[in-house]
């Protein structure tokens, strides 16, 4: 009797432990850290969302690094002068350093390379999603404007690209990171495709913000979130400017027919850069400058001109000023800074 | 292994290499008393207390013992005709002890009984019928004849058929019956024994005691020999099928703190390596058949070394346990022994379970033993003379002026000369002492009845280091002092019949003190502190320092005394109960178990440091007007400690339920189990909100084996197990591995050659097992932190988004790596099983190698580097064992031997990473650890030859005539790190072996040890290749230099130099500093005698007493010395 009870006594609880188990089971593993923010939370408020494409935004060139360049994505050109080779702190200033010297390296000037890449797919990613996105106050206009952001800022950064490497891979979508073997990998694109590619990524952010403008929101003036315009962000005026600008590279002798280039070919030999030199690229170049032109000044832009009774001190004036007087009528497009004290250096987008 | 690679590992760790140094050698008397209490007060207790109730009148005896037996459980052993002659008994119990009703049945009978476990025997009473009660007590006639019963069970729990048991002071002999069952009469304080073949002699005295259920030992060798595997599962090695190795634990059990410093060459297949000697922290790794993994993430590498289990529990750290303390010690090696661990077994497994009691008389043991512990080996460092002159030559040779002035050098080393001004330090001496001193002590029991069995023990251990302290400095204890107290309570009992109830708790606390800035960092400016810089100290308790800048210069002396201590303590839990149900009264083989652990650590570091003011001789004028010393201060320090706190931990909680099946049919064998595991663990100190939350893993595991006649073997296992940190649909993983084994010696074709090979098997096993990430958690989630914003509008009107969000971990497809191994085994036995081989061949496949990638393109734009599975190691080797079984030599002597073997190599085969433009470059296709750099030519003889040769000044410094000349692998005129290729394979030896015997003559015995390894090298790095960076000492051997006087081909050293502008081209990773590091060591020796039986020591309550001396790593014959050391 004893040892029976016994037995129920030890069994049951297992059996019960067991059963407990069991059912338990695929929940034990079912850990997740709630704590952490997903990549879902990108999209799930306008702050997550504007802040991401602020990551973007953030591969513009910070002019007032030029001393200290690749820093910041800024160009040595302060620096890279003749007479300005900083020897105050030679290994921060390898850059600028490193052209007065002749001691420019293979690997010199990396950064750029890898930073407005990371800013390009960050740019994909956000355009592929944006449509996507759940929270009420992202609005219809929003979206579209933002969207027209990235992908003015993602033309842009394969602008510059394109002007320092010359032909560069251009990706149509995020390379996926689960990826592997040849696919990860893919050819660079021809010059002349890459800047078609540029020109139309250009276009469409040109019309996206098109169609949502309205009287409140002027194309060629940048939207608020808040109450001031947040000048700074890509407009109408900056897309024909880049486009123009884009146009003009193309057209330089350098990418336009230039047998030296004859040999840079991908492994599967495309040419990578036309040899045949077209004169019409400067026509196309020569048309978008006439379109900005016909269409932005002096409505938007003019000359920044200094006012005053001294014809002398107004031409130096206006010289002098132009680049420390905050968002004149000269300026397109410039970084914005909470000082006016530093804006000669800052505002600068050259890399 | 140890104390070689350590010595000479010049890499950037040089931390490590510092305390590197210290293993010691002791030399120590150790006394064991082995005491055996006569004292067994367990008198059946459960028997006794079992209670009857019945009534009846007149009854037949039979019928009334069919109640009883019923009631009780017991069984009843008569013949039909005795009870025919039982007078009917009137009884009347209600709840009464079984005695009593049994005294009362039996009254006036003409019959007897006797009660064993379990058993009531009843048989025709020849004398007076006695109660058993009246046994027990002091007035016992003791040559009273009562009947013993029994049961002889082997080590797996199975009943031994045909036993003989003989009462040695009677001569009666008695066989055991098909259920192990015995009866054979006796008194008490009669001898018996139980002889079986294969199984060691069980002797036992007869005490109050009836019934004595007795596990046989196998003899260790024999074919009875069980081994642990997976899951705890105890298996006959003839059946086993893997690749299973097992140690005998009292090879292990010498006097060291870490069990793993003694595993290498011990057992096939495990190669071990101890990087340092410091107390508190000497422990080895330990590879299974070598590395077969690589790479890391964020800078955590993937495990490399073994999953190790204790008493059924994972993360439990084996150099926590007193070896005294381990009871067995299995390595699983291949797929079919490690699977059931699922993604955790692929780096091989050691299972280790910790003693446990058995049904015998309490045994009481005794050890306690005092060492000497000193220096095997220490770095050897130029001395003030060498250092000074020698710097001059680097100076005059690097175009600098000399540093050492002649009339300096002369005051150094006149014999008159004030140390103060002119120091002239030996570091070495003035902070070690020549030896120090370890201590152990242990206090075990164990014992039990057959119904409760218990091993308790207590364990000390106490290692000092050689370093001094300051007198002077009392207020504190600055001494580098290991101690760690140890207790295991292991009880098992018997709750009926079939139900085991077991209850283990283990834990220890360890405390480990040091000086505040560590006693690492002192070994390491013991060897950096130039000898003539600065003295140790000052008259009026100053302490020496250089003068210029604020970072002390080393003094060696001042951190092992001045900087306060350290204190780290740590305390740890281990607890498990286990519940174990026999269910062959149901299902006959069929039992299950569970099991239910918790482990607490806690580690507590209490840091009192301080950091005090130093002072230097003004040399320009080194004395005052009165003659005292003109001290000046250097750095402003205070005199008082600063406190600093930091605590980790970890909280453990697992459980695991298990189902056994075994069952014979004829010449069929059928085992089959099915597991349940789950585990989680935290650190409860973690700080962020990731790392706090624990890690749960759960685990199924299966194996069903199949064996006919014993010769043909069949195994199948199966691990399926899962972690949270993989994605939900990528949790759970697969591992199968199926094995085949034939015993060929018990064909019938091979007796014609069974006076050869006694034993013969052939094994084959090919199946999958897995091995853990780095633990990266949560890596299948793409999570987005606060990263670089921007800014918009005028100043006046300005925006700022100053925190924008990107990727911070992009989600990958990650899980864990998969070995695919193949093994082949042979295993035989030839003079009359005295010479036994285990030999194996394994190759394995390992695919899906967690790593961070260097094969996606920048253009990817990731904002991080991802991680993935995508690297492939080859794995292959043998690894074997000899074993000598102890061998009679005349009538007093006997010899044994043992020794095994373990090669391995390892071969990259894809890392994620670009391929090099060139073969000689390529990583691939070499074995993981290599190291890559130049290859050396020579020295340069001449100018001319530098100008002819490759042009080597991108490496640094433009080359000087005795500086090392590369050879231009790409033949492009110039050295750069295109040239670099493979220049050794890594300091993880290819080769490790091990021999030892054991001796006796009669009571005398002595055991020595031989282990060692060929095909590790070091790469010399850091001061052993740089001598006097950085106003670094160097080491003696730098007389063994290239000078313009003496242009030697292949000195030790190439030309001095100073500053890396003149030395770059020499001190970079080349052929010239590759040095072979193998080598022989005598790494134990136990010499001693037993003292048995003596009447003088029964007088004082001893039953053995064993006198010895263990010497570990007593010494060491170096390939090639790497030349540092002493």
């Amino acid at each position: 009797m004893k040892t029976k009870a016994l037995y129920l006594f030890f069994i049951t609880p297992i059996i019960i432990v067991s059963i407990n188990l069991l059912s338990s089971c695929n929940k034990y593993l079912n850990t997740v850290p709630t704590g952490l923010l997903r990549y879902d939370s990108i999209y799930s408020s306008l702050s997550n969302t504007n802040a991401y494409l602020m990551d973007v935004y953030y591969g513009r060139p910070d002019g007032f690094y030029q001393r200290y360049a690749p820093t910041n994505d800024a160009g040595p050109w302060t620096a890279a002068s003749d007479e300005a080779n900083d020897y105050s702190q030679p290994s921060i200033v390898a850059l600028a350093n490193a052209m007065n010297l002749s001691s420019w390296g293979t690997t010199s000037g990396t950064t750029y390379w890898t930073d407005w890449y990371k800013c390009i797919r960050t740019a994909t990613d956000f355009i592929n999603h944006i449509d996507g996105t759940t929270a009420v106050d992202v609005t219809d206009f929003l979206k579209v404007h933002f969207k027209a952001e990235a992908r003015g800022l993602r033309a842009i950064f394969y602008f510059w690209l394109l002007r320092l490497y010359g032909p560069i891979p251009i990706l149509h979508d995020e390379i996926d990171v689960n990826a592997s073997g040849s696919s990860v990998y893919i050819p660079r694109t021809p010059f002349d495709t890459c800047v078609s590619y540029i020109v139309s990524q250009l276009d469409s952010a040109y019309d996206e913000i098109q169609s949502v403008s309205n009287a409140d929101h002027l194309g060629s003036t940048p939207i608020s979130l808040g109450t001031n315009p947040e000048y700074g962000r890509i407009t109408t005026g900056i897309c024909k400017a880049y486009k123009e600008q884009v146009l003009m590279l193309a057209a330089s002798p350098l990418f336009n027919g230039n047998t030296d280039y004859a040999a840079l070919k991908n492994n599967d030999g495309t040419q990578l850069i036309s040899q045949t030199s077209d004169i019409n690229k400067w026509k196309l170049a020569a048309d978008a400058a006439k379109a900005f032109i016909d269409e932005f000044v002096p409505g938007t832009y003019s000359i920044y001109t200094s006012t005053g009774s001294d014809s002398f001190t107004n031409a130096y004036n206006s010289c002098r000023n132009v680049v420390i007087t905050d968002w004149n009528s000269e300026w397109i497009w410039g970084r914005s800074y909470l000082s006016s004290v530093s804006i000669m250096y800052m505002i600068l987008l050259h890399h | 292994m140890q104390l070689i690679v350590t010595n000479c590992l010049q890499d950037s760790h040089i931390q490590e290499r510092r305390n590197s140094m210290f293993k010691k050698i002791w030399f120590m008397t150790r006394w064991t008393s082995i005491v055996l209490l006569v004292t067994c007060l367990h008198v059946s207790a459960r028997t006794f207390s079992q209670r009857i109730t019945l009534k009846e009148k007149k009854a037949s005896l039979a019928k009334v013992l069919k109640v009883i037996q019923k009631q009780s459980g017991y069984v009843m052993l008569y013949k039909d005709e005795w009870l025919r002659t039982a007078q009917p008994v009137t009884l009347s119990a209600d709840n009464e002890p079984l005695s009593d009703v049994l005294n009362e049945c039996f009254r006036n009978q003409p019959l007897t009984y006797s009660i064993g476990d379990k058993i009531i025997i009843i048989k025709p009473s020849v004398q007076k019928p006695v109660h058993p009660e009246a046994n027990t007590s002091a007035t016992q006639n003791v040559r009273q004849v009562i009947t013993i019963t029994g049961t002889i069970q082997d080590n797996l729990n199975n009943a031994l058929k045909g036993v003989t048991i003989q009462n040695l002071n009677s001569g009666k002999i008695v066989l055991t019956d098909s259920l192990g069952r015995f009866n054979i009469e006796a008194s008490k304080e009669d001898s018996l024994t139980a002889t079986y073949v294969g199984y060691q002699i069980y002797r036992w005295k007869i005490s109050s005691s009836f019934s004595y259920d007795i596990i046989l030992s196998p003899i260790a060798g024999s074919l009875n020999d069980v081994v642990i595997t997976g899951f705890g599962q105890k298996q006959k090695l003839t059946s086993v099928v893997g690749s299973i190795a097992s140690v005998n634990v009292e090879e292990l059990q010498h006097p060291v703190a870490n069990l793993t410093t003694m595993l290498a060459g011990r057992i096939a297949g495990v190669i071990g390596v101890q990087r340092t000697g410091l107390p508190g922290s000497n422990a080895a790794d330990i590879y299974i058949r070598g590395i077969q993994s690589f790479g890391s993430v964020n800078g955590t590498a993937n495990p490399v070394g073994p999953l190790i289990i204790i008493d059924g529990v994972q993360n439990r750290d084996i150099n926590d346990y007193d070896p005294e303390d381990i009871q067995s010690f299995s390595v699983l090696k291949d797929a079919a022994a490690t699977a059931l661990y699922g993604s955790l077994g692929a780096n091989g497994v050691i299972l280790i379970t910790t003693k446990r009691g058995s049904a015998a008389k309490s045994q009481i043991m005794g050890q306690f033993l005092e060492g000497v512990t000193t220096f095997t080996k220490k770095p050897k460092m130029a001395n003030g003379e060498t250092y000074m002159n020698l710097t001059n030559e680097a100076d005059i040779a690097s175009g600098y002026a000399p540093q050492f002035t002649q009339d300096y050098i002369d005051s150094t080393l006149s014999p008159t000369a004030n140390h103060y001004v002119y120091p002239n330090v030996d570091w070495f001496k003035q902070v070690f002492n020549n030896h120090s001193t370890n201590r152990k002590a242990t206090v075990s029991a164990t014992g039990g009845s057959a119904n409760t069995q218990y091993y308790v023990a207590l364990n000390y251990y106490d290692e000092t280091a050689m370093l001094k302290q300051d007198p002077a400095q009392n207020q504190y204890n600055s001494g580098t002092d290991f101690k760690r107290y140890n207790f295991t309570s292991n009880v098992d009992m018997k709750w009926t019949k079939t139900t085991k109830f077991s209850l283990s708790l283990s834990g220890y606390i360890t405390s480990f003190n040091q000086p505040g800035k560590g006693a690492d960092v002192t070994y390491q400016q013991v060897m950096t502190a130039s000898p003539v810089y600065t003295p140790p100290y000052y008259p009026g308790d100053l302490v020496a320092g250089v003068p210029g800048g604020t970072t002390p210069s080393p003094n060696p002396w001042a951190v092992a005394t001045q900087t306060g201590y350290t204190n780290i303590y740590t305390s740890q839990l281990n607890s498990t109960l286990s519940l174990q149900q026999d269910f062959s009264f149901w299902i006959k083989g069929l039992s299950a178990s569970a099991q239910y652990s918790f482990d607490n650590t806690e580690i507590n570091n209490n840091a009192r440091t301080r950091q005090r003011s130093l002072w230097y001789v003004n040399q320009s004028q080194p004395y005052k007007a009165d003659g005292s010393l003109n001290l000046k201060q250097t750095l402003a320090g205070s005199d008082n400690l600063t406190f600093g706190e930091s605590s980790s931990g970890n909280r453990q909680n697992s459980l695991q339920g298990q189902i056994n099946y075994d069952r014979s049919f004829g010449d069929h064998h059928v085992t089959g189990m099915l597991v349940y595991n789950q585990l989680s663990s935290v650190n409860p100190y973690s700080t962020s909100y990731t790392a706090y939350i624990p890690h749960h893993q759960q685990n199924y595991a299966a194996k069903a084996a199949y064996s006919y006649k014993n010769t043909y073997l069949f195994e199948f296992n199966l691990g399926y197990n899962g972690s949270e940190d993989y994605a939900p649909n990528k949790r759970f993983g697969w591992f199968p591995a199926p094995g085949i084994g034939w015993l060929v010696s018990n064909e019938s074709f091979f007796k014609p050659i069974s006076n050869v090979f006694q034993y013969f098997k052939i094994r084959y096993t090919d199946g999958l097992s897995g091995a853990p990430g780095t633990g990266l958690r949560f890596g299948y989630l793409t999570l987005v932190a606060t990263n670089t914003g921007a800014s918009f509008g005028t100043t006046g009107a300005y925006t700022s988004y100053g925190s924008g969000i990107n990727i911070s971990q992009y989600g990958t497809n990650v899980q864990w790596a998969v070995s695919h191994t193949r093994d082949l085994g042979i295993d035989f036995h030839t003079v009359n099983d005295h010479l036994q081989f285990v030999l194996d061949y394994f190759y394995s496949h390992r695919t899906k190698v967690f790593l961070q990638r260097a094969d996606f393109p920048l253009y990817a734009g990731l904002q991080q580097q991802i991680v993935g599975n995508y690297g492939v190691v080859n794995a292959s080797g043998f690894d074997g064992q000899v074993t000598l079984t102890p061998m009679r030599i005349g009538s007093k002597m006997t010899l044994g031997f043992n020794g095994t073997f373990t090669y391995d190599q390892d071969r990259l085969i894809d890392a994620a990473s670009p391929t090099y433009a060139d073969p000689y470059q390529q990583r691939v296709g070499q074995n993981v650890q290599a190291q890559y750099g130049y290859i050396a030519e020579g020295l340069f003889t001449s100018q001319a030859e530098i100008a002819s040769s490759a042009d080597q000044r991108s490496l640094g410094g433009s080359p000087r005539i005795g500086d090392i000349k590369y050879k231009d692998l790409n033949a492009d005129g110039v050295i750069n790190q295109f040239d670099q290729t493979k220049i050794s394979r890594g300091n993880v030896p290819k080769w490790e072996f091990g021999a030892g015997f054991n001796f006796t003559y009669g009571n005398f015995y002595i055991s020595a040890f031989f282990q060692g390894n060929i095909g590790s090298y070091i790469t010399l790095s850091g001061m052993a290749q740089d001598p006097f960076t950085i106003g670094q000492n160097a080491y003696a051997i730098i007389s063994d230099r290239w000078t313009p006087e003496n242009p030697q081909s292949h000195p030790f050293y190439p030309r001095l130099g100073y500053g890396t502008a003149v030395t770059g081209n020499n001190d970079i990773a080349s052929t010239w500093w590759v040095k072979n590091i193998s080598f022989v060591r005598f790494k134990t020796l136990d010499i001693g005698y037993n003292i048995k039986n003596k009447k003088w020591m029964n007088s004082m309550g001893l039953h053995n007493l064993q006198i010895y001396f263990d010497g570990i790593n007593l010494c060491i014959g170096v390939h090639l010395n790497c030349g540092i050391l002493n």
